[in-house]
């Protein structure tokens, strides 16, 4: 799954740190998620694409293959 | 996602310092043949209860020594303090990262058991069986937390 987390950042300008501090989660899961290592549950697609004022498909996008 | 087995984040100071000391303990008394210490002499009652080689078993108070057990018990509970305990954070990546490392464990010690089982004959065997009994725990450790706090090092962010 795609997703454009990095983008969002920079438009907000916040750091990795930050913005797992604010869905309650680790930085390492936010880099994870960012490396597309890791699809997050849809819990935490929907709190992510909150905390930029964003749909969750707007932030989040299938791939070929998923 | 809630996982009832595991303990709270404080028990892993106590599974580092049990599972270290004894990880060192066990190689060096395995390596260097130590001496194994702790003579205590089995009370008859016990005796009856307990498994000891046949010949000793004959007398009424065997002579066991408890250094051995004491490593392997310590490094046991010490790894499993450290396998069950939560992180900080537990999220949802980390739980994923914990089931990997199960299944990676399993699946690694499996391998290295059958290649040591076409590797390894008769007492050497025995000591494939000694290691054996840790290695499950030891590599889930050290995959969890190589994955956990190592990996991100090396990979560019």
């Amino acid at each position: 799954m795609k997703n454009t987390i990095r983008v969002e950042r920079a438009i907000l300008n916040i750091s990795q740190a930050e913005l797992a501090d604010r869905v309650q989660v680790t930085r390492q899961t936010i880099n994870a998620i960012e490396l597309e290592k890791y699809a997050p549950s849809a819990v935490l697609a929907m709190k992510i694409a909150r905390v930029f004022g964003r749909r969750v498909e707007e932030v989040f996008a299938l791939e070929e293959g998923d | 996602m809630k996982n009832k087995l595991l303990i709270a984040h404080r028990w892993k100071i106590l599974g580092w310092l049990l599972a270290v000391p004894a990880f060192i303990g066990g190689i060096s008394f395995a390596l260097f043949n130590f001496p194994d210490y702790l003579q205590v002499t089995v009370p008859e009652w016990l005796a009856h209860f307990i498994w000891i080689e046949s010949f000793m078993s004959d007398t009424p108070n065997p002579t066991i020594y408890l250094l051995d057990e004491v490593i392997a018990l310590s490094l046991l509970i010490g790894l499993l303090l450290l396998a069950f305990s939560k992180e900080k954070v537990e999220d949802e990546w980390i739980q994923q990262v914990r089931l990997e490392s199960f299944q990676w464990a399993f699946l690694v010690n499996s391998l290295l058991l059958m290649a040591f089982i076409v590797l390894a004959h008769e007492s050497p065997f025995l000591s494939v069986m000694v290691y054996n009994m840790f290695t499950p725990l030891l590599i889930f450790v050290a995959r969890f937390y190589y994955v956990l706090y190592l990996k991100p090092l090396f990979s560019k962010n």
